[in-house]
């Protein structure tokens, strides 16, 4: 018990023990962050709450406002150069993260560490911005448990409990909130699109295919194991050697790299199938920031949102900034673009001039003896079967004219320099043909019944167009190297090509890919029924539960109708739980007869003993003398007697009686 | 195990049934004052009865003197009582040429130490001083003093005039202090029809053997004590010494005090373990005498007590 | 005109929620249980606080589409709503008994005594008991345990100070809650004027009735000290001790008493009624200190000279409740 001098209770001031449960918190919703903020932010927080930390144990310092006020203005400015601009997520969170440590520099009152301590929270929330995947939302939670333990120790009385027993609490108050966050999070109305638009984050650590393809790209690709998508099938998906994931088409070459051209847009693509055999199929893509889709072969419907374009690639109306799911239908059996469109024909045989002379003179060569195109695209890949040719991952560095060079000297490269090669002898043979970037093949997860593609998926490929057949796909690559299409990448390259440990040959069958299996399996599952849980997944649910097409209004009656059934559910279970908050079995046996006893107008007396409240009750009950002094004396009896403690079979009886007494 | 067979038999039940009876026959309407008197005893104990003259002090002394089967002696208490008087002295005999011991009243069983505020503080420390060790040291010698031993000290106090009232350190001594009042109108009524109340007194057997008294005095020490008792007798205790009500809260000594009356309480009750109610029941006899309200209570000692148990809720 | 009848309307309604409260909590005798019928609950500032912080965090989990944004949004949205139980649950069918309150002076804090039982198996944390505007008192309640907690009050005036309702609440543990009830016991403390110094010094007459005793007894024991009057010999002058003091002291010797002081009210004509009772309780504290019979006289009261602490009480009770009629007869 203790007396303050200050006349609110709201106003006292912080103890050290406090400020230091607010500074912890503060920085394990600072770490949360760490991995994305600048050096110099992250240093410079860390910095100050260990200032604050180290200030605890001092006499208060006079020049720390104005070291503050400095420190706040150069943190604006700072996070102003370093971003541009003091708004959208990154800069964002940087103001919040340097503010939210100056607070706690200036922290005196529980007022101000209890604001520090809400804001904890929202710099929480923040982290999930940047990744909400199992790992960092766990992190995320355990903090917040341990932010709401920092709550209740500033609003304690003088006396602190001990750590567990705050945590304890603590983790009560979040368990019993979990069901109320489900119900919320199924039934509370998601709107598609943001609400605002919000100044773009360049995503500049993120790997994927580019929208230009210059020999060694691909190679570098293929060394991160980071996921490019999932792809669940309702039915049995298409061999490894079918899985062409067609990304980025480029056909403009300017002698050393490819890029895309823009093209018209396509209204229907039903025209080219050739047979109704469809793969249906779920794509889950990591986010890239490009605007490209990837799908097998001809893409036939559509998720909202995208488009296909005459090059039959997946387009999405903005970049892909976050995990994007997509549902989508493919054929492998069609033929596309029977007849060429002049500008298509000019732009599918742009070679630039005075480049690989020698390939040139090579291919009129074969057309001289060829009867048709596809006379010479045999010859071409017959051409890298029957030279020696090498599939490696370090091909050397190619200089004036990589074609030639490739071609007649070095004889080694990577898919792209096969798929490059080919097609500048195509266009020189006067065959329309193009490059096609994506990801071939991928890993069959047997946990989850997906398949993982990663980048070192990531795959180049040819597309000529003959007649008769529309554009065929061709891969140079298979005809040097026929496993990298069958069995994968590590069994097509050697074991000295000092591949990254999760590509080379034997790790499939390793413990450590069954675990890796296994954590993708989880993560998928994670992505699919969490983080992918949006208006179109929260309408399948609804209907699934019977509710067919619910609108906007049926979601919020439903949530308000949920909610409050759920919380007056909570309201009794509550109330249910104070009324037994008494632990010894016995004295509650005593407070349901006493209970009785009360709803008959005789209540006992705090102060009064069983016996004397017994006869009490006899004397103004007669009738129920003999029942209720055998229960007093009885209760008595075993609660201030021998032995210790009632025996069950004692409690039995006394329940007996209590049960018995009917009034 | 049902109700009838809660109330373990006692051997000695029936002694203290026929103890209280006798008594009751002699006293009328005083039951619960015999109970309480009775329960110093066996606690080993003294009394300090507090009241006027006439309403039956002596008589209760001396009813439970015969009743038991004690040595009784009455020490009127005056303003030239000297501790020889009480103690004893050593006279020469010239015969022996040595000096004997002559014992005083204070070497019987039961001891009536009437208005015993009359007597100077020296005389009254002489008795409390023999009551707390059991023993009289006169003259370098250290006699005992016979068990079972029992003082009934009483003071009037209405008239506090030429008197020296008993201090708050000696008050401690006695276990319980009661207040003997006047009888109700049908027990006076009865007191007029029926014989002469010393007559009765005189007449008066022993109604138990003599070892029953040591035999109940050690069977209360076994009187079963449960923890959630326990509870309730520090909660008296805390509330005393925190509420802030009284000049001084109860000492552990006048908690054991409490104690051990509530054992020979439920004794006498005929149970083998203490409960709330025989605590309430002793506790206004222990503690008033030992407790000293503060402010401006207009209420006595008792009531102070009696609210201070309606305070405290039995855990 | 708004802004007045703005505040008119504000205050007329705190004037009937002050009668509201009055009428649901009348007077209690001695003891008081908080059942949920007594019991409110409100956010705090915190609370609002937090409950747009959560807006805020709900509004950015929209814009992001984030389904962890969400979840955490609604998570803290149930931690929140769960903190309104445990805070309502923390004052829950606690005990509240009253108990006395020793009397003060005027200007000093009157504290009164309150045990608070916890009935239950819970611990309460952070239970804080107030009277408007005065100090506040913090304590924890451990399971099934009483408290006794001291609750201040500050006294103003010299009288009988009823201090009416107390406020008991609890913010545990969020802070984001406010549980509160009012208690009303019929309490009051008796405030003794504050003693006040002055240049009067009490009358000291010889004692009529013993004049034999005058001259061979009062030099034998010594008995204290008190304040040099002028009338004193000075023999009795403490010098040794008036090296240190800035007053001069007399040393009193007592015998079978021959002299008689008292305090008397006609002695201070020329002053105010407040100025004479606090001049007449400093005197009664000197007399206590210095351990001196004396007796006092003010209108309608007399008290014949006497010595210790119930005489004291009693003529500190009169200078408390003079002038205050309803009283008298505890005076009296």
């Amino acid at each position: 018990m203790t007396t303050k001098t200050a006349t609110e209770f709201e106003h006292r001031s912080l103890s050290p023990l406090n400020a230091t449960w607010a500074i912890i918190t503060v920085a394990l919703a600072l770490a949360s962050h760490l991995r994305h903020l600048p050096i110099w932010i992250s240093v410079l927080s860390v910095l100050l709450l260990l200032t604050r930390y180290l200030l605890l144990f001092r006499r208060p310092v006079r020049s720390l406002k104005l070291l503050l006020g400095v420190t706040a203005v150069a943190s604006i400015s700072g996070v102003m150069l370093q971003y541009g601009t003091l708004v959208g997520r990154d800069a964002g969170v940087a103001l919040l993260a340097l503010m939210l440590s100056l607070k706690v520099m200036e922290m005196k009152q529980i007022r101000d560490a209890m604001l520090a301590i809400f804001l904890s929270y929202f710099l929480v929330m923040t982290s999930f911005f940047f990744s909400q995947g199992i790992l960092v939302s766990l992190y995320g939670f355990s903090v917040v448990v341990l932010i709401t333990g920092a709550l209740s120790a500033l609003n304690e009385g003088k006396q602190t409990t001990s750590l567990a027993y705050k945590l304890k609490a603590s983790a009560g108050m979040f368990a019993y909130a979990i069901p109320i966050m489900l119900l919320l999070f199924v039934l509370f109305p998601r709107l598609p699109g943001p609400l605002w638009a919000m100044p773009q984050n360049r995503h500049s650590g993120i790997t994927g295919l580019g929208d230009e393809m210059t020999p060694g790209n691909i190679s570098q690709l293929i060394q991160s194991d980071a996921v490019a998508f999932r792809v669940t099938f309702d039915n049995t998906p298409p061999p490894a050697r079918d899985r062409y994931w067609r990304g980025p088409v480029m056909s403009s070459y300017n002698g050393r790299s490819w890029r895309m051209v823009r093209s018209g847009i396509l209204t229907d693509t039903e025209q080219f199938l050739s047979s109704r055999d469809l793969f249906n199929y779920r794509i889950t893509l990591e986010a890239n920031n490009k605007s490209w889709l990837f799908a097998l072969g001809l893409p036939v419907t559509h998720p909202q949102g995208t488009a296909i374009n005459t090059d039959f690639m997946l387009l999405s109306k903005k970049p892909i900034d976050k995990k994007f799911r997509y549902e989508i239908e493919s054929s492998l059996d069609y033929i596309i673009d029977e007849e060429l469109t002049s500008k298509s024909r000019a732009q599918n045989l742009q070679l630039p001039a005075k480049t690989a002379t020698r390939t040139r003179r090579l291919v009129n060569e074969w057309r001289g003896s060829a009867q048709s195109n596809s006379d010479i695209v045999n010859q071409a890949l017959q051409y890298f079967n029957s030279n020696p040719f090498v599939y490696t991952l370090k091909p050397p560095l190619l200089k004036k004219d990589p074609v030639d060079q490739f071609m007649f000297e070095t004889r080694r490269g990577f898919c792209e320099h096969y798929a490059s090669s080919f097609v500048v002898m195509m266009r020189a043979a006067g065959i329309p043909a193009r490059v096609v970037t994506g990801y071939q093949g991928g890993e069959w997860n047997r946990l989850g019944n997906y398949i993982l593609v990663r980048q070192s998926d990531a795959h180049a490929w040819a597309e000529v167009w003959l007649t008769g057949k529309g554009w065929v796909r061709v891969d140079p690559t298979a005809a040097v190297s026929p496993d990298r299409v069958e069995l994968g990448i590590s069994n097509a390259l050697g074991d000295e090509e000092n591949l990254p440990f999760f590509v080379r040959a034997g790790y499939s069958n390793s413990i450590v890919n069954r675990l890796s299996l296994l954590w993708d399996s989880a993560n998928y599952r994670w992505d699919t029924w969490v983080l992918g849980f949006g208006p179109e997944q929260q309408r399948a649910l609804l209907s699934r539960l019977g509710l067919d097409n619910p609108g906007w209004r049926h979601l919020i009656y439903g949530m308000i109708i949920g909610l409050v059934s759920l919380l007056s559910l909570y309201a009794l279970l509550f109330a249910w739980h104070y009324r037994n908050a008494r632990i010894d079995p016995l004295v509650k046996l005593f407070h349901q007869f006493s209970a009785k006893m009360t709803r008959q107008g005789i209540p006992p007396q705090p102060y009064e003993g069983a016996i004397d409240y017994g006869r009490r009750v006899s004397k103004t009950r007669p009738e129920l003398a003999l029942p209720v002094q055998r229960i007093t004396q009885l209760y008595s009896h075993l609660r201030y007697g021998k032995p210790c403690g009632p025996g069950p079979a004692d409690l039995q009886l006394l329940k007996k009686l209590v049960r018995a007494l009917q009034i | 195990m049902s109700v009838s067979t809660l109330n373990t038999s006692n051997p000695h039940q029936q002694d203290i049934q026929n103890i209280l009876g006798q008594a009751n026959r002699v006293i009328l309407g005083k039951n619960g004052q015999i109970k309480l008197a009775l329960s110093c005893l066996l606690a080993r104990g003294h009394l300090l009865i507090e009241d006027l003259p006439g309403v039956g002090k002596t008589t209760l002394a001396h009813t439970l003197a015969r009743t038991l089967g004690l040595h009784f002696q009455r020490i009127q208490f005056t303003s030239d009582l000297l501790p020889a008087d009480v103690l004893g002295v050593s006279v020469y005999e010239r015969e022996r040429g040595n000096f004997k011991f002559h014992p005083g009243p204070i070497f019987s069983q039961m001891i009536l130490a009437d208005e015993i505020n009359r007597a100077t503080p020296k005389t009254q420390s002489a008795l409390l001083e023999a009551m707390e060790e059991q023993q009289v040291t006169t003259e370098g010698e250290t006699r005992p003093l016979p068990t079972p031993f029992f003082v009934i000290a009483t003071q009037n106090p209405a008239y506090q005039i030429g008197t020296f009232p008993l201090p708050e350190s000696q008050l401690d001594r006695f276990l319980m202090c009661i207040q003997l009042g006047y009888p109700d109108s049908k027990a006076e009524r009865e007191l007029y029809l029926g014989r002469d109340r010393r007559d009765m007194v005189a007449d008066l057997l022993p109604a138990s053997d003599p070892g029953v008294l040591p035999a109940l005095q050690r069977q209360v020490a076994e009187i079963h004590v449960a923890d959630a008792l326990l509870d309730y007798l520090q909660a008296v205790l805390d509330y005393t010494r925190q509420t802030g009500r009284f000049k001084t809260g109860l000492s552990p000594r006048a908690g054991l005090a409490i104690l051990h009356s509530a054992q020979a309480w439920a004794l006498i009750e005929g149970r083998d373990h203490v409960t709330p109610e025989d605590l309430q029941a002793v506790l206004p006899a222990v503690i008033s005498h030992r407790l000293r309200s503060i402010g401006e209570t207009h209420l006595s000692d008792k009531e102070s007590v009696q609210e201070l148990i309606a305070a405290i809720p039995i855990p | 005109m708004s802004l007045v009848s703005a505040l008119n309307i504000k205050q007329s309604f705190r004037k009937r929620f002050a009668d509201w409260v009055t009428r649901h909590h009348r007077v209690v005798a001695r003891e008081t249980s908080l059942n949920r019928r007594r019991l409110y609950i409100l956010p705090t500032s915190y609370g609002l606080y937090f409950a747009s912080l959560l807006i805020l965090m709900l509004l950015a989990a929209m814009n992001y589409s984030n389904s962890m944004a969400f979840m955490l949004t609604f998570l803290l949205a149930g931690i929140g709503h769960n903190a309104m139980w445990y805070t309502h649950r923390n004052l829950l069918n606690l005990q509240i008994t009253k108990g006395n309150c020793a009397p003060v002076h005027a200007g000093d804090d009157a504290s009164f005594k309150l045990t608070i039982y916890n009935p239950t198996a819970k611990p309460r944390h952070a239970i804080v008991l107030q009277w408007e505007d005065h100090e506040y008192t913090c304590t924890d309640i451990p399971a099934g345990e009483s408290v006794h907690v001291d609750l201040k009050v500050h006294a103003s005036k010299r009288g009988r100070l009823y201090p009416g309702r107390f406020k008991i609440y609890t913010r545990f543990p969020l802070g984001m809650f406010q549980a509160w009830s009012w208690v009303n016991f019929d309490m009051s403390c008796l405030v003794y004027p504050s003693p006040v110094q002055s240049s009067h010094s009490p009358n000291v007459s010889a004692s009529g009735e013993d004049g034999e005793e005058q001259r061979g007894e009062g030099r034998d024991d010594y008995n204290g000290m008190r304040s040099y009057q002028a009338s004193d010999s000075p023999r009795h002058i403490a010098w040794k001790v008036a090296a240190r003091h800035e007053d001069l002291l007399t040393k009193q010797f007592s015998g079978q008493t021959n002299t008689e002081i008292w305090l008397d009210w006609q002695q201070l004509q020329d002053l105010d009624i407040e100025q004479r009772l606090s001049i007449l309780c400093h005197w009664i504290l000197q007399m206590r200190t210095q351990q001196q019979r004396f007796g006092m006289r003010i209108p309608g009261f007399t008290a014949e000279p006497a010595m210790g602490e119930e005489h004291e009480q009693r003529c500190l009770l009169a200078l408390a409740l003079y002038g205050n009629h309803d009283d008298q007869q505890i005076i009296a």
